[in-house]
């Protein structure tokens, strides 16, 4: 097992950030069940102005979570599923890497304790 | 969202801060090298068993209490540079590890917080990743994934 990659590590915090908002994260949602999609037709959907979607969304994609695309005078936004498994990867690695650790933490533990 | 654990050990705090404060104690537990000093401010590196290796600068220390330091990856690429620079390289990928030593019961608890830290809002000093694990709704506690983030991971990927 190896340490954290690299990529995963670099693009966690700003993902993180993103989705500490309960609001992000449920435009996010709505994104990925219903991308491609614009965001006059999100806030219809949602409690928000289309004006606080529209900054929510730029936030996503500059954590890489969500990517827009123009079609004609429409900006259609779709999630990015990579960004997600990257974050995941990190934690994922992160908990096993501190669960081996905390058990050898523990072996020692154990013996300085039968001393 | 961070990465929390903590394990109960059969033995007095004092001891326990040996365990996790010092270079040689830390070396029979968190990596098989460990150049540590519970001093804020100091620097360090920790090698793990797989070779990987990590710089750190201890960013904070309460006595018996609490241990925290910021580490990132080391490269090829910064060994090949020889150089000691125990600066910049890699803070992209910097992570801050905080150490809490509890009394709890007869014993102790220990418990880790491993949070990102975001390289852009590190103005003041106080990582954003810090402050975002003062955020109790998104506390990441058990082995596996929080179900809100697996639930978007899935329907990310239903998207594809």
């Amino acid at each position: 097992m190896t340490g954290p990659d690299r990529q995963e590590l670099e693009r966690a915090a700003p993902l993180l950030e993103a989705l500490a908002d309960p609001t992000r994260r449920a435009l996010l949602r709505a994104v990925a069940e219903r991308g491609p999609v614009t965001a006059t037709s999100l806030a219809q959907d949602l409690p928000i102005s289309r004006q606080a979607v529209a900054k929510q969304l730029a936030q996503l994609e500059s954590a890489g979570l969500v990517r827009s695309e123009r079609a004609g005078r429409e900006t259609r936004f779709d999630a990015r599923p990579g960004a997600l498994r990257d974050l995941a990867g990190w934690l994922l690695a992160t908990s096993e890497a501190w669960d081996r650790r905390l058990d050898r933490l523990a072996a020692r533990a154990q013996r300085v304790a039968e001393r | 969202m961070d990465v929390q654990r903590d394990v109960e050990l059969d033995l007095d705090p004092e001891l326990v801060w040996e365990l996790v404060s010092t270079a040689e104690e830390l070396e029979t537990w968190l990596g098989v090298e460990v150049e540590l000093e519970p001093v804020e401010g100091s620097t360090g590196r920790v090698v793990e068993e797989d070779g990987t290796e990590r710089r750190l600068v201890v960013e904070e220390v309460e006595e018996g209490h609490r241990l925290a330091w910021r580490w990132w990856p080391v490269t090829d690429e910064d060994l090949d540079e020889g150089g000691d620079d125990e600066g910049d390289d890699g803070a992209a990928e910097a992570s801050r590890v905080e150490i809490t030593v509890v009394p709890s019961g007869g014993g102790t608890r220990v418990e880790v917080v491993e949070a990102p830290v975001a390289p852009l809002p590190r103005v003041t000093g106080v990582s954003a990743a810090h402050t975002m694990s003062a955020c109790a709704a998104e506390r990441w506690t058990g082995r596996l994934l929080g179900l809100e983030v697996t639930g978007l991971v899935r329907s990310a990927l239903v998207v594809m």
